[in-house]
């Protein structure tokens, strides 16, 4: 049964309608997990050195199993992130005389070969050969290497279970931040916590009662996940959640005539769609980053480049219109033919998803004022970096997305679920950077740093007043190509 | 745009639509006039609904025009002011609850809050009490009633031409009833075009002052002679 299950899933890549576009879109994906185990390969060969630099004071041994308590933590959020929700397809199974059991087994399998797998021996098989069997012995040795790889495998469960709660990205961000308190603590050795820790661990790990206690702890976690997704296997469970209605609106919005009402319809579809909803959070993880960047780099700031200044402020301005932008009309599929058939409908609806990106740009903006706490300058060059989003940049996403928007399902949350990425998703953030950051260069060189940043903003308001001229190049471009569009997003080619 | 007088409300020319090298939709002529209501029968794939898309410029004909109150409707977006539709679930956005959607669309056609009342009014015997003031998504909606939503939304703005794929199918008998009384009324007292598909021979034989049958994208036959049509059509179909 299994087999069959498989044998169809893979038919029905092999017959999708764009089986190529698919197998692009695999193949980068591929490429992009075969570096990330490549670094880890890399880190795992230089642990040795990279433990001694870190803990110079503390027995390399000692400071591994130390570590392991941040990388399996690592390890979970990666899981969590990475590795895609065993995707409840199983509707069109229900009905038939298959035992659920079976199709949950299925889809569990499936999840279960990660490449996420392959990470804990990558970066700690090299380290537990080298030094591991020299400090404790090679039967020890093998029992930590095989407790690491079951202890990686419980991991999994306990990140596909989480995933099924609700709200589970609060609890995650909850554990990131503690995470980072510890690590913060330790940082400044006051970190007890990760040394009793690894004194657990170092004790526990190499024992084979270990090896049987996790075993049973990766049997019972994977029954835990099974139970609880066979209960979800209904086909009106992931329906619940949706009954009750809350009113997000942007009522103010509505006050904008047209445009403002059909803002107003896109601010409910980001909110009622899982997809945008985990994008929407994801944006608010641009400023976090802008703290980081300028954060480590507080003590140079009298030669701080072109890069690290304006890097940070576009991106947490800007990652908004580029998470969004990039799927521009696609967030439409389901319902183009909406605006198609109303007077003016797509030209409205191309005004209104630009008034929710100015609109972010001003929020983002906003909410980058504690950036004054590193120095007016990073707020400014944040300002100035909003204005050129604001009146130039969305503009170039608009008009590389318009040209060829691809169907998407904007139901399905995974991140790497690469529906209605083409072309122009993979090249427009390079416009996206680049444009700012050579224009801000050149002005600095010509007229210094404030230059700089006062060149930029005047470029961005100047692009502002010519909104209707910039928003009317993405409106011609869509109308001239809606029967494509239109077509296209009724076939549902995903 | 003004309903004069000498233009049908639809009048449709050389009308052809090729996938490929196969040939889905051709009509050489075709005028829907005011007042009139119009079923359109066929076997599946016989091009009714690619009929209804071209006459929305929803697709690209390959040949031919459609003309809405003698103007092509691939230039301008006027006429879709007059023009109410609902053919599937593309046509209606499912992320908002009815009223939301209603609310919406009294903004987008620019009406009073009267209208909009009065307008659902209409529908109320329809809607049985299920729609308005739920707070439902349309996505979570019955089949049966997301059609309702959809065809409420058609008739919205008061148009001239209303254009429906399949409005009975998965309506209960109670539904299809009421919905034959208010095309009924919305022709006598509105004179809409109305322009219906359906695979219901009973109910399009019922309201229909024409029924046009589709066969392979052509007109195969053009039925005006209201007492014999559903003799001709069970005799087409073999049906009875």
């Amino acid at each position: 049964m299994l087999k069959l299950l498989l044998h169809l899933e893979r038919l029905q890549f092999k017959r999708s309608p764009v089986r190529d576009r698919l197998a692009l879109e695999r193949g980068m994906v591929i490429l992009f997990k075969l570096l990330l185990l490549i670094y880890a390969l890399i880190m795992g060969l230089g642990l040795n050195t990279f433990l001694t630099v870190l803990y110079k004071d503390v027995e390399p041994t000692a400071a591994f199993f130390k570590i392991l308590t941040y990388y399996f933590f690592i390890e979970f959020i990666m899981r969590y992130f990475l590795e895609g929700t065993p995707k409840v397809e199983a509707d069109k199974y229900l009905h038939l005389p298959i035992p659920k059991k079976t199709i949950v087994q299925f889809l569990l399998l499936k999840s279960f070969f990660s490449f996420i797998n392959l990470f804990v021996i990558l970066l700690f098989l090299p380290f537990i050969l080298e030094v591991v069997s020299q400090v404790l012995g090679n039967v020890s040795a093998i029992l930590v290497a095989l407790n690491l790889v079951l202890l990686s495998w419980t991991v999994h469960w306990l990140s596909v279970l989480v995933k099924t709660l609700e709200n589970s990205f609060y609890y995650v961000m909850l554990g990131m931040i503690i995470i980072s308190i510890v690590g913060g603590l330790d940082y400044f050795d006051f970190g007890v916590l990760t040394t009793w820790m690894g004194q657990f661990l170092e004790g526990m790990l190499p024992t084979s009662l270990a090896c049987l206690v996790l075993i049973l702890i990766f049997l019972f976690s994977y029954f835990m996940v099974s139970s609880r997704y066979a209960r979800f296997l209904n086909a009106d469970a992931h329906q619940n959640s949706l009954f009750n209605i809350t009113d997000n609106s942007l009522s103010f919005l509505s006050k904008y005539g047209l445009t403002g009402q059909i803002a107003d319809v896109e601010w409910k579809l980001i909110l009622r769609h899982k997809k945008s909803k985990n994008m929407l959070k994801a944006s608010f993880f641009g400023l976090l980053y802008g703290f980081y960047l300028y954060g480590t780099r507080l003590d140079d700031i009298g030669d701080l480049d072109t890069f690290s200044l304006l890097f940070p402020a576009i991106f947490s301005t800007g990652i908004f219109i580029l998470n969004f932008g990039q799927f521009f009309l696609s967030w439409n599929t389901s319902h183009f033919d909406f605006y198609l058939n109303q007077p003016g409908g797509v030209s409205s609806l191309i005004q209104g998803k630009m008034m929710i990106f100015l609109f972010s740009i001003l929020i983002m903006t906003i909410l980058s004022t504690p950036y004054l706490y590193f120095g007016g300058i990073f707020l400014a060059a944040t300002i100035a970096v909003g204005l050129f989003n604001a009146g130039i940049n969305m503009h170039f996403i608009t008009l590389l997305t318009i040209r060829d928007p691809l169907p998407m399902d904007i139901n399905n949350g995974s991140v790497f679920n690469y529906e209605g990425v083409g072309c122009a998703q993979f090249i427009m953030g390079i416009p996206f950077f680049v444009v700012p950051l050579l224009l801000f260069a050149l002005l600095k060189y010509w007229l210094g740093l404030w230059g700089g940043i006062i060149g930029l903003s005047l470029i961005g308001i100047i692009g502002l007043m010519l909104f209707p001229v910039l928003a009317n190049l993405t409106i011609s471009k869509a109308l001239n190509n809606k029967y494509t569009i239109g077509e296209n997003f009724r076939n549902k080619k995903y | 745009m003004t309903t004069d007088k000498i233009f049908p409300t639809y009048s449709i020319s050389n009308l052809t639509k090729n996938y490929k090298n196969t040939q889905v939709l051709k009509i050489e002529h075709l005028e829907l006039e005011k007042g009139t209501t119009v079923g359109l029968v066929g076997n599946n794939g016989a091009g009714k609904t690619t009929l209804m898309r071209c006459m929305l410029d929803l697709i690209k004909p390959t040949t031919g025009q459609v003309l809405f109150e003698g103007i092509d409707v691939s230039t301008t977006e006027e006429w879709k002011k007059y023009v109410g539709s609902y053919l599937d679930e593309n046509m209606i956005l499912n992320f908002l609850s009815p009223d939301e959607y209603f609310e919406t669309l009294r903004k987008i056609y620019g009406l009073s809050e009267e209208d909009k009342v009065k307008h659902i009014e209409l529908f109320l015997n329809i809607f049985n009490d299920e729609l308005i003031g739920h707070s439902k998504y349309i996505r979570d909606l019955s089949k049966g009633n997301m059609k309702k939503v959809g065809i409420a939304s058609a008739i919205f703005n008061n148009p001239q031409a209303i254009l429906l794929d399949e409005p009975f199918e998965s309506l209960d008998p109670t539904s299809q009833n009421k919905l034959k009384e208010l095309f009924t009324y919305l022709k006598k007292e509105r004179s809409s075009m109305i322009f219906i598909s359906s695979h219901d021979i009973n109910h399009i034989a019922q309201i229909s002052d024409r029924i046009i049958i589709l066969e392979k994208g052509r007109i195969v036959k053009d039925l005006k002679d209201v007492a014999n049509m559903r003799e001709e059509l069970n005799d087409y179909f073999g049906t009875n």
